[in-house]
Formats: C-alpha cells, sequence, structure tokens
C-alpha cells in the first residue's frame, strides 16, 4: 500500500474557555490514504473542526503527533506551517471566504503569486482551473456579483489550482442551497476520481453520502470509521 | 458584534433621560478603547502641544519685556514731545527737579533723570564720536541693569567722573585713571566741554552702546552744556511692572505742556511687534495641529456610525426620533473630548508647573538671548487664556465633527439600516 | 507586487470616507508644515541676507586687531587689483573698503558713525548698492563727496547738497578734519544702518588719511556652504590676515540661523505627531475589519511577513496621496504668497531680529522632499502596530470571528 497522506497518533487538544476546560479531542489515531475522500462529522463541539485544523496546520495538538505527505508537524515553526499550507494543502471554507476586492481571478491568482508563480503561467493556469468549473464567464466579476454556489466553485478552484496532495473543506455547504450543495458535491466527487484526497468536515448528510468514509466523533473521540463502497 | 451587547440591555437606548445619555455616552465610548484611547491621545497631544508652548510663548515674551525694559530704557518715560522724533538739545523737561519729586511719591515708582548730548570724546590724540548721559548713578541702579555691568572700576562717584565702555576705551587706547575730554555744542550754541576721569569701564553686551555711551554725573552735563534744571528724559520703573497700567493717569498728571509720557510700549515698538510677529507665526501652527486633530474625530466618529448603523436603524425602527440619536452621540463627542483634554492638560500643568519653578534653561541660545532682550532661563506664564483656548477650539471641533457625521442618521432608512453589515 | 498593490488600492477604495478624512487630515499636516517652513525659511534667508549685506560678506579679510580697534593703523595693501584666485564661478562679487571711526558734524549736531571709503562700481554686493538714494550716488573712488543716511540726515538737520564736517583719525594718529557736500542720502532697511554708516570714495579717503591701505575685503559667493572653500583659500592667500566667514563676525545671527535650521524639525515632528494619532487609529480599523480575510489568506498559506508588507503598502499609499495633495496645497499657499508678506506694521520688530520688512517666502525643495520622505517613513512606522495587532490574532480565531 502506499504512504498515508495523513496520520495523527494519540492526537489530544484541550480548550479553556472562559477557565473551564473543553476536551476537544482525546487521544484520537487517524490516518488517511491517497485517494480517499473522507467526512468528519458529528455533533457541535464533538471535535470534528478541531480535527480538520489540526491536519490542516491551522491548530496544533496537545499531545500526539501529525504528519501530513510525510512531514512532521510538529517540528514545523508557523512560517514553515504556512508554507505547507501554501503548498501542500487546499481549503474550501464556509461560503464568503474569498478576498471581497479581488475578481474570481485574481482571487485564484492570489495564492500563486504567494507561491512565487510567474505572471504568466499565473493567468494561464488560473483561467483554466476555472473554466474547467464552469465560470469561464465570471473571470473578472468580484465575490459580490457572483452567486454562493458560484463563489463556493471560485474557493475550490483557488483550493485545486496549485494541486494540493490534500484538500480540506470546513463546512463547504453552509449557506448554500440543496441543489447548489449537489453541484458542489459533484464537483469534489469527480476530483476524487480523478486522485484527489478530500477531507472534510460537515453535519450535512448530504455531504456525507458523498464521502467513500464516514468517521463520526463524538466528545473528542471516534466513535466510528467506516469505509462505504463507491456508488 | 458589539451591537448586542447594548441590543440585549433596553437601558443602553439613548432616551431622553439625561443622566442615561451620560452614562451611555461613557458606556459607548469604552465598547472600542483602543480607538477611544488613541482618539483621545490625539486630543490630549494636541491641547498639551498647543497650551503648553502658549504657556512658554506668554513666558518668554513677559521675560523679554521685563528684561528689555530693565535693561537700560525703563517702564516708561517723560520726555519733550518732539525729542523722539528730532532729539535736539534744547528739548527738554523742567522743572525736572519739581517733577521727580512729585512723582516719587507714588508708592513703588522710581525715577531717574537723564540728559543726553552729542560730543567728540579725546584721549590724547584719538578723538571717538560719543554720547554723553548725565544720570543719577543711585537712581539708576535701582530701576535698570545696565549699570551692574561694570568690569573694571566702579561707577563715578565724583562730579568730574566717568563711566565709558570697554570697546570706546580700547579705541581710545585710554585706561583707568585717565583724562577723557569731551566737546560738545551746549544748548545756547556755544561749546560745551567736560574735561573728566575715567572712573569705570562697563560691557553692556551690545558693542554699539559700549563704543557710543559714556555716563557722568547729571548735574556736571547740566552746567557743561548749559542746561539748567532740565533733563531730556525721565525715566520711570514700577517694582511691579503690573502697576504701569493702571498707574498711567497720574504719571501724565501734571506734566508741562511739551512733555508727554511714553510707555515701553512707544519706548520699545521692537519688542511689541517681534511679539506680534512670533504670535502670528504661531497661529499657523497652531491652527493646523487643531484642524488636523478635528479631522481624526471626523474620522472616528464616521467609524462609529459606521458601526452602529445597524444599532441606529433598530432605534428608529422602535420610534426614536433621529435627534436623540444625534445628541447620544454628541454626549460621546463631549466625552472623549472630555477624557483627551483632561489628560492633556493635566500633563501641561504639570510641565508648566516644573518649568514655572524650575525655568527652562536656553541653553546655547544665551548669548543670542542677551542680544534679544532676554534672560538665560525661560519661566513660562501661567495663565487661563493660553490653558483655556485650544481646549475650547478643540470642543467646538469635536462638536462640529460630530455633529457633520450624525447628520447622516437623518437620511438614515430604519430598514436599510437594519440589514447594514 | 502589482497584485498586492492592485489589492491595497481597492482596500483603500473601500471606506473612501474615512480615508477621504484621514487625506484631509494628512494633507493639512504636510500643508501647514510646508507652509510653516517657507515662511521660516524666508525669515532665514532674509537674515542671512541682512547679515551679508550690512556690509559684511560671506567672508572677509582684515588685518589682525581690526575686529578689537578699528583703526587705521590696522590695515592692509592690496597688492593688485585682481582678487587671489578662487575657484571658478564660486564668486558673486567682492569689495576693498576703508573702514573706521569718525565724528560728523552739521552746523547745529555731532554724531558718532563708521566712515566707510567705497568703490561705488564694487558695492552690488552690499545693502549700499541697492538701497534707494536721493540725490546722487558716489560716481567713483575718488568722489570726494558723502553719502549718508536718511536718518542721520534728519538728526544732522541738513541735506542734500549741503556740507558735513569729518574728523577721523589717519595713519600718523592725528586727527584729519574736512568738509565734505553730501552727494545723496539713502534708504536702507532700518534705521540703524542709516544712522551709523556714512560712505566716501575710498581713493578720497585714502588720501585724506595719507594711506594706500584698506581695512577689509568683502567677498560674496554664490552659495552659503561655499563660504569654506573661499575661506581657506584667501587664508591661503593671505597668511598674514585674519580672515574669517559671516558666522564668525556676526555669531547671534549665525545661531538663530542654526536655529531655525532645527526649528523645521521641531515643526515637523510636532505636527505628525498629532497626525500619527489619527493615521494608527485609521490604519487599525482598516485592519481590524478585515481580520477574517486576512485570517483566511494566512490559513491558505500567507506568511505573516506578507501581512506586515500589505499594511504597510496600504499606509504608503495612503500617505503619498495625502503628501502629494499636501504639497500641492502648500505650493497654492506659497505662490499666493511669493510676492512677500507686508510686515511693515512690524517693520521694527522684524528689524530687530535682523529681517526686512517684507517676508519673502522661500520654497526648498529640499525641504519638500524632506517632509515627504519623512512622512512616508513615520507612515512605514506608523503602520507596524496594527499589523502586529493583526498578526497577533491566530487565522484560526481569525476565520471564527
Amino acid at each position: 500500500m502506499t504512504d498515508p497522506v495523513v496520520v495523527c497518533r494519540g492526537v489530544s487538544r484541550t480548550y479553556q474557555q472562559e477557565s473551564v476546560p473543553v476536551h476537544a479531542l482525546s487521544q484520537v489515531d487517524f490516518t488517511v490514504y491517497p485517494g480517499e475522500f473522507v467526512s468528519l462529522s458529528g455533533p457541535s463541539g464533538s471535535g470534528k473542526s478541531t480535527l480538520l485544523n489540526i491536519v490542516g496546520g491551522l491548530d496544533r495538538p496537545d499531545e500526539g503527533s501529525v504528519s501530513v505527505d510525510g512531514v512532521d508537524l510538529g517540528e514545523l515553526s508557523e512560517s514553515k506551517l504556512a508554507e505547507l499550507r501554501l503548498h501542500k494543502l487546499g481549503f474550501v471554507f464556509q461560503a464568503y471566504n474569498l478576498i471581497p476586492v479581488l475578481s474570481a481571478l485574481e482571487n485564484v491568482e492570489f495564492i500563486m503569486q504567494l507561491q512565487g508563480v510567474s505572471p504568466v503561467e499565473r493567468a494561464e493556469r488560473a483561467t483554466a482551473v476555472l473554466d474547467r468549473l464552469g465560470l469561464a464567464d465570471m473571470l473578472h466579476r468580484r465575490p459580490g456579483e457572483l452567486s454562493g454556489g458560484q463563489q463556493q466553485r471560485v474557493a475550490v478552484a483557488r483550493a485545486i489550482v496549485s494541486e494540493p496532495v490534500l484538500l480540506l473543506a470546513d463546512e463547504p455547504s453552509a449557506n448554500l442551497d440543496s441543489s447548489t450543495t449537489k453541484d458542489l458535491l459533484e464537483l469534489l466527487k469527480q476530483l476524487n476520481e480523478e486522485g484527489m484526497t478530500i477531507v472534510t468536515a460537515t453535519h450535512d448528510t448530504m455531504v456525507m453520502s458523498y464521502a467513500l468514509r464516514q468517521v463520526h466523533l463524538r466528545d473528542g473521540q471516534i466513535e466510528h470509521d467506516d469505509q462505504v463502497q463507491s456508488a | 458584534m458589539t451591537q448586542a451587547v447594548s441590543l440585549s440591555a433596553p437601558t443602553s437606548a439613548p432616551t431622553g433621560d439625561t443622566g442615561l445619555t451620560w452614562r451611555l455616552a461613557w458606556r459607548n465610548l469604552w465598547r472600542n478603547p483602543r480607538r477611544t484611547w488613541l482618539t483621545a491621545g490625539g486630543i490630549a497631544f494636541a491641547s498639551l502641544l498647543v497650551t503648553l508652548s502658549m504657556s512658554l510663548q506668554q513666558g518668554s515674551y513677559d521675560a523679554m519685556v521685563s528684561s528689555a525694559t530693565g535693561f537700560y530704557l525703563g517702564q516708561a518715560q517723560i520726555n519733550h514731545n518732539l525729542y523722539e522724533d528730532e532729539g535736539k538739545l534744547e528739548q527738554t523737561v523742567a522743572p525736572a527737579g519739581e517733577l521727580r519729586r512729585s512723582l516719587e511719591q507714588i508708592s513703588g515708582l522710581h525715577v531717574a533723570p537723564r540728559v543726553q548730548v552729542y560730543a567728540l570724546a579725546s584721549v590724547g590724540q584719538r578723538s571717538f564720536g560719543a554720547a554723553v548721559v548725565g544720570v543719577d548713578f543711585e537712581a539708576e541702579q535701582k530701576l535698570v541693569s545696565f549699570f551692574d555691568r561694570v568690569t573694571q572700576g566702579r561707577l563715578p562717584v565724583e562730579d568730574n567722573e566717568v563711566l565709558i565702555g570697554e570697546a570706546l576705551s580700547r579705541n581710545l587706547g585710554a585706561q583707568l585713571g585717565d583724562e577723557l575730554v569731551l566737546l560738545g555744542t551746549g544748548k545756547e550754541g556755544g561749546i560745551g566741554a567736560l574735561a573728566l576721569t575715567i572712573a569705570g569701564l562697563y560691557a553692556s553686551g551690545r558693542p554699539e552702546l559700549d563704543r557710543s555711551l559714556v555716563f557722568t554725573q547729571l548735574a556736571s552735563v547740566q552746567n557743561g552744556f548749559g542746561l539748567g534744571d532740565e533733563v531730556h528724559a525721565l525715566v520711570l520703573g514700577f517694582d511691579d511692572i503690573d502697576k504701569l497700567a493702571p498707574n498711567l493717569e497720574r504719571l501724565s498728571r501734571g506734566l508741562p505742556d511739551n512733555a508727554e509720557l511714553r510707555t515701553w510700549q512707544q519706548l520699545l515698538p521692537e519688542v511689541v511687534q517681534s511679539i506680534e510677529l512670533d504670535r502670528i507665526s504661531a497661529v499657523l501652527f497652531y491652527g493646523s495641529i487643531l484642524i488636523l486633530v478635528t479631522f481624526s474625530v471626523v474620522n472616528t466618529f464616521i467609524m462609529i456610525i459606521f458601526e452602529r448603523t445597524r444599532e441606529f436603524g433598530m432605534l428608529l425602527a422602535l420610534g426614536t426620533r433621529p435627534a436623540i440619536i444625534m445628541r447620544q452621540v454628541q454626549a460621546e463627542a463631549l466625552m472623549m473630548w472630555l477624557v483627551g483634554t483632561a489628560i492633556g492638560l493635566l500633563l501641561s500643568n504639570l510641565l508648566v508647573g516644573w518649568a514655572a519653578v524650575q525655568g527652562i534653561p536656553l541653553g546655547m541660545m544665551e548669548e543670542m538671548a542677551e542680544q534679544y532682550y532676554m534672560p538665560s532661563r525661560l519661566y513660562p506664564a501661567i495663565s487661563l487664556y493660553a490653558m483655556s483656548l485650544a481646549p475650547l477650539v478643540l470642543l467646538f471641533g469635536t462638536q462640529l465633527a460630530a455633529f457633520f457625521v450624525t447628520l447622516r442618521v437623518r437620511r438614515l432608512k430604519p430598514v436599510e439600516a437594519l440589514r447594514a453589515e | 507586487m502589482k497584485l498586492l498593490f492592485q489589492l491595497s488600492i481597492r482596500n483603500l477604495c473601500r471606506n473612501k470616507r474615512r480615508n477621504a478624512m484621514l487625506l484631509v487630515a494628512i494633507a493639512v499636516a504636510v500643508a501647514g508644515v510646508n507652509a510653516t517652513n517657507t515662511l521660516l525659511r524666508g525669515y532665514q534667508y532674509d537674515m542671512l541676507e541682512s547679515a551679508i549685506n550690512n556690509l559684511t560678506g560671506h567672508v572677509k579679510v582684515m588685518a589682525e586687531g581690526y575686529v578689537d580697534d578699528p583703526n587705521v593703523k590696522h590695515s592692509f595693501e592690496l597688492s593688485s587689483e585682481q582678487l587671489p584666485q578662487l575657484p571658478e564661478g564660486m564668486v558673486v562679487g567682492w569689495a576693498d573698503r576703508l573702514r573706521i571711526p569718525a565724528v560728523i558734524m552739521s552746523e547745529r549736531e555731532t554724531r558718532g558713525i563708521e566712515l566707510v571709503g567705497v568703490d561705488p562700481a564694487k558695492e552690488d554686493i552690499s545693502f549700499i548698492g541697492e538701497a534707494e538714494i536721493e540725490g546722487e550716488f558716489l560716481q567713483g573712488a575718488d568722489d570726494g563727496r558723502v553719502l549718508v543716511g536718511k536718518e542721520l540726515a534728519r538728526q544732522l538737520q541738513t541735506s542734500v547738497g549741503r556740507r558735513l564736517v569729518l574728523i577721523a583719525q589717519g595713519a600718523d594718529g592725528l586727527n584729519r578734519e574736512r568738509g565734505y557736500r553730501i552727494a545723496g542720502t539713502f534708504d536702507a532697511d532700518g534705521t540703524g544702518l542709516e544712522k551709523n554708516y556714512v560712505f566716501v570714495g575710498l581713493s578720497s579717503l585714502q588720501a585724506l588719511l595719507e594711506t594706500q591701505a584698506i581695512t577689509e575685503l568683502s567677498v560674496r559667493v554664490d552659495r552659503e556652504e561655499q563660504r569654506l572653500p573661499a575661506k581657506s583659500a584667501l587664508r591661503a592667500a593671505f597668511p598674514e590676515l585674519q580672515v574669517k566667514d559671516w558666522r564668525e563676525l556676526d555669531p547671534q545671527v549665525a545661531e538663530m540661523f542654526k536655529f531655525a535650521d532645527a526649528s523645521l524639525f521641531i515643526w515637523f515632528f510636532l505636527m505628525m505627531g498629532a497626525l500619527t494619532f489619527g493615521l494608527v487609529n485609521s490604519l487599525i480599523a482598516a485592519v481590524m475589519e478585515r481580520v477574517k480575510e486576512l485570517g483566511m489568506m494566512r490559513a491558505l498559506g500567507m506568511q505573516n511577513s506578507t501581512v506586515l508588507v500589505q499594511v504597510v503598502l496600504e499606509s504608503i499609499i495612503l500617505m503619498t496621496v495625502g503628501v502629494v495633495s499636501g504639497t500641492c496645497v502648500s505650493l497654492l499657499i506659497y505662490w499666493s504668497i511669493a510676492d512677500g508678506i507686508d510686515l511693515s506694521a512690524y517693520a521694527e520688530g522684524a528689524e530687530m531680529v535682523g529681517v526686512s520688512s517684507v517676508l519673502q517666502p522661500v520654497l526648498l525643495s529640499e525641504d519638500v522632499f524632506l517632509v515627504a520622505i519623512m512622512s512616508i517613513i513615520l507612515g512605514i512606522l506608523a503602520s507596524f502596530y496594527p499589523a502586529w495587532r493583526v498578526i497577533k490574532i491566530r487565522p484560526l480565531d481569525a476565520l471564527r470571528r
């Protein structure tokens, strides 16, 4: 079998919430292999977002180790973590997480600029990926001039344009109606079939139904972890 | 994000209740403490700066006036009314003795008589032009500091003694004890002459005076140049210069018809005018600084109004009149001003108070200070005017800023405002 | 960088009203500082001009001992009519003079004055060359008439065409007395000069005092800084004599001159100090309202340093626009007062501190650039705190807002 993309060993995370400790995660082991489409689900406070954030290098565990694409995140400085996020991970946040003053094309280009991609290549790749996601006519519109579904497509375009090893999506369907959610999920499914590894945190059953592996958390621990037969 | 706080607490909505308006204004101010501190900080900085420099300015003017009047010219003089313009020998005030005695009845007033004639001053073969001033040395010392600047020898005591500048003595090649011959024109057109012994040398710090003024006894000059009980000037000075203004009427009472009283403002127009000049250029600076601070207050209130649009929409929807909301914002502006000026004035008063005791050494500028009638240490003046002008301008500015910005509230449609982000 | 730049511009346009107010504040500050500077420079240059014009020049050559005892004994002879070689293009003009104290008498009055023997053709470097004359100017170095100040003429109760008697010490130490006809009276800035100086043809005075010598050689250079090389060159040419520049000859004015330089900085920092509060306030508001957006970008992998660059860039753009418009305003102010501000109502005060009665504002491009550069540096410094505030918030927390 190929090497895993994500390996979490004995991960615990406790927050101080108004001086009351909240155990968001306790002793969680979690591994993701290339090509998987994993959904993390569970009620509010179950730890699904915390786990996603830890995998994405946005948060650090109090105990345990995390490695992404063979790199131990615990060893990395904040700025190295940022670099890792930039080059190896793609993120799709809840809706409305585009830069409002930049057009769709510029939003996608922006990330590549941070990576140091040349302007010509940047424009080419961004146009190509937006074209592929059916946004060819919207390149120069600003987020405010796009529908929620279109905005989320731009966000996906931005996440995948640099060909990350792992795509993380936090509540990608929040603020979307069911038909746009379906479109988005079809897009993610298609990406997964082309080999993209996807991990999403959600409480939307429709999102879960598209995942090939459903991990359910409760009180900071993995309650069950089911492989689903691909449709 | 913060709207929730004020929405959930019914007491925080603006009402017609004045006490509540103030309490609410105070609380609203601390919804964003950093912004309030920065805005109040700007107000504090401006009021500190302007009040402080106005106090220093006033202090330097006072010092300038007191050292200028106390140097040689006195706080006021009585002269012949044409003497200033024409400076003729015969333009004198008489009877000098009687006038002097009657003026000395005024409490706290010192009077010194002077006569001044131009003459050729010679020692041996060398001659220079000089003004010979006949004075009463004892009276002069109570009035002006000029005669404290004797560097060699002493002040003349005998009738035939003279005090000359160091520079003149060098030019004449003269030494203490040498005979100085003064030759000029007497009152009646004849020759006026005096032969005097150099008793002392002075250095006033102003070379042009050191080269041209020689001093001897009043009576010697009067006799030598054909003057009777006449003087060219009665130099006047009070212990405290503030007594001058209230006594003006009394001083000019009973003067001969051809005599006039001139105060330091007329004697030293250059001092009055350089004070004016300085005041004018300072106004430019104060003006700019107060305007720019007012604009930063406008800026702050734009932010405040912007982030509270939804709150205001809700209040309007509930039926609050725009005027009440506007009054609320004005109250906040007042509070902001209060915090800023309180800090600014506190610091400014501490600094002024400290400096008023210690004095600010003028250091390297001492040399310059002397030439421009300044003492070596500067004491700021404590005055209500200096302390209140900038704060009042800022009060007006902040109220205007808040008013200008809150005009928007009147155009606000409740429904749109509620939808605002 | 281009994208970052665009991003900054667009972000600034998001809140037009607020930034417009800030721009007005910056412009007022810059215009205020610049306008004050032009007046201060005008004042400073005027002071310099008066000091130089007042028979001082930038550099002066005198005999040892003349300053203490201005006597014809302390004099020297200028060997040829040619000034010793000075660097090309530096010297504007020079004048040799014989200047001694003298007594002047009219039929009615006696005064002590300084008698100055001049070559009128060379005196375009001093105030007398451009003074308004009633009657006639001296016609040449051998003109045996005198030019007296208007005020002195009034005090002596005499007028153009009448005679005066001058008494001065000759080279042998004995007094010479001679009658002179008044060629004209001059009107100078301030009665001080009018009362103090009496001019006569140089050769004529030399003849009276039976000397070939002069007491001073005054040199005027093109720019103030050139006084130093000119001084060294003159020192080399006249090793036996005292060579001093105007700052040494007139230390009080030199002190004032230096003080004016320092004032420029004091005004700048006080004004900008007041501005900083508003600037920081606005920049904080600008980043705090974008905290979520910046958090998202950082979650995507943007480095903290890039956040800093963005905030700094916005501040620089704001400052630049403010500085440019402020500078334009100050140019307008400058042009509107370029003819000079009439201080005649305050003229005596102005005279006391050595300036003439019309204050001519002076706009130096160095000053304008310095103010602009320092403002932009201030803008950069002021943006550090807001940037640090936003960087301090973890991306995760920023996203949750």
